[in-house]
């Protein structure tokens, strides 16, 4: 058995799929956390400069769609075949590119740890993307464009998973909408649906343990 | 056989490392290339993600360049032999796309599509490209094939399209980086790209 070592800040973010499918396969690993003030440090180790990183004995993986698609192929949470696979991939590129920028900044904004770093950053968002009201509609507007994308295909699926059967895809989309909810109190009411997926997911037995134990993360 | 549709705009940019695919494969598909005023306005709303492009596999539709490269570099033995290795193709292409979209805003003012200065630009912009490059190269060493991982893969075709767009917007980069321009010339000199390659034309990006 390989040894694994995630290395990530200390939220969920983009590390946690990582850690879920760990927990859901039994496998030990080493999960590396630091705080928002360390990452200037620690970056310094991170060979493109950015995180979340897995060591797998002596080699790295970078990016955390290859880390989750390695994981997830290694633990049995891919799709069935390639064509599945397409379209879990598609879906997490999907979320990124609709929350870059200005609709991704207003969640860091409008998180606890946008006050971890240092003034100067405020000032460079600010001049860049104005303030968390200039912001909001571009975050909204992503809201609105990317959660309808995902029922239409839970409900092409129509298995209770994106795909055929449970993938890190579901890991993933149920904790976006983990994050959606900590962003907007009225995502619940806008997405009612959406709330039934999570909570199906996150009813998997084999993280209930994981769930229920770990501390909260804004995002 | 499935019907191959690829959907995009007349430039190499995000869709010609699936052409190259296709190519290399000497699989048949249809290459549609849109003209950005006069057709696309009346395409775009059939986009589910009013992007492009997308890929058409029969009658299943697969959005995101990365996701449609990945899917077709599988299917036609371009994805590393084994686990580790698709990781690493997946994890440089995604460290890949991060890197254009820093320097994006460099690229854009030198292009004169946007304002901007140049020279305050620049610095953060070679930082950038050492960062990137180094890391690249490393893995380059590392595989010792010539290829980022045991042979040629739809990492090393996406790879090379950013070079050659490199190469194109910044004229000192051969100078600077003549090992990725190698390494990039290995790539398109291929046997089974190389024609393809040699009759598609100058395409700046």
């Amino acid at each position: 058995m390989p040894k694994y070592k995630l290395n990530y800040f200390d939220i969920r973010g983009f590390g946690e799929i990582p850690r879920l499918i760990f927990n859901y396969a039994g496998q030990e690993f080493e999960d590396r956390r630091w705080a928002y003030p360390d990452w200037p440090e620690v970056k310094h180790e991170s060979e493109t400069g950015k995180s979340p990183w897995l060591e797998v004995d002596d080699e790295r993986i970078y990016e955390s769609g290859a880390i989750n698609r390695y994981l997830a192929t290694t633990f049995g949470l891919a799709g069935k075949d390639p064509m599945e696979n397409a379209q879990i991939d598609s879906i997490f590129d999907i979320y990124k590119d609709a929350f870059k920028e200005a609709a991704g900044i207003y969640m860091w904004v409008k998180s606890p740890y946008y006050n971890q770093v240092p003034v100067f950053y405020h000032e460079i968002v600010e001049k860049q993307y104005g303030k968390l009201e200039d912001m909001k509609p571009k975050y909204d507007e992503a809201i609105e464009f990317y959660w309808p994308l995902v029922q239409k295909r839970l409900d092409k699926s129509g298995t209770g998973f994106f795909v055929s059967k449970l993938s890190w895809a579901d890991f993933f989309l149920a904790d976006k909408i983990e994050t959606a909810m900590n962003l907007d109190e009225n995502f619940e009411k806008k997405f009612p649906k959406m709330i039934e997926y999570k909570n199906r997911i996150h009813s998997e037995p084999k993280i209930q343990e994981y769930l229920k134990n770990r501390k909260e993360s804004f995002y | 056989m499935p019907q191959y549709k690829l959907h995009y705009f007349d430039i190499r940019g995000m869709a010609e490392p699936a052409r190259l695919i296709f190519h290399f494969a000497g699989q048949e598909f249809e290459d549609l290339r849109y003209d950005r005023q006069a057709e696309w306005p009346k395409v775009k709303p059939t986009s589910e993600t009013g992007k492009a492009p997308w890929l058409d596999v029969d009658d299943e539709r697969i959005y995101e360049s990365l996701a449609l490269t990945r899917y077709l570099g599988r299917k036609f033995n371009l994805a590393g032999k084994d686990e580790m290795e698709s990781a690493q193709i997946d994890s440089i292409v995604d460290t890949c796309k991060d890197f254009f979209d820093e320097v994006q805003s460099y690229l854009s003012v030198k292009r004169a599509r946007s304002e901007g200065n140049l020279e305050e630009l620049r610095p953060k912009y070679d930082e950038t490209c050492k960062k990137w490059y180094t890391y690249l190269q490393s893995r380059l060493d590392k595989a010792k094939s010539g290829f980022i991982t045991s042979k040629i893969s739809w990492g090393d075709f996406l790879l090379a399209e950013g070079i050659l767009t490199m190469q194109n917007f910044d004229e000192e980069f051969a100078g600077k980086y003549p090992k990725i321009v190698e390494y990039k010339d290995r790539v398109y000199s291929h046997p089974k790209i190389k024609e393809y390659i040699e009759k598609r034309g100058d395409l700046l990006y």
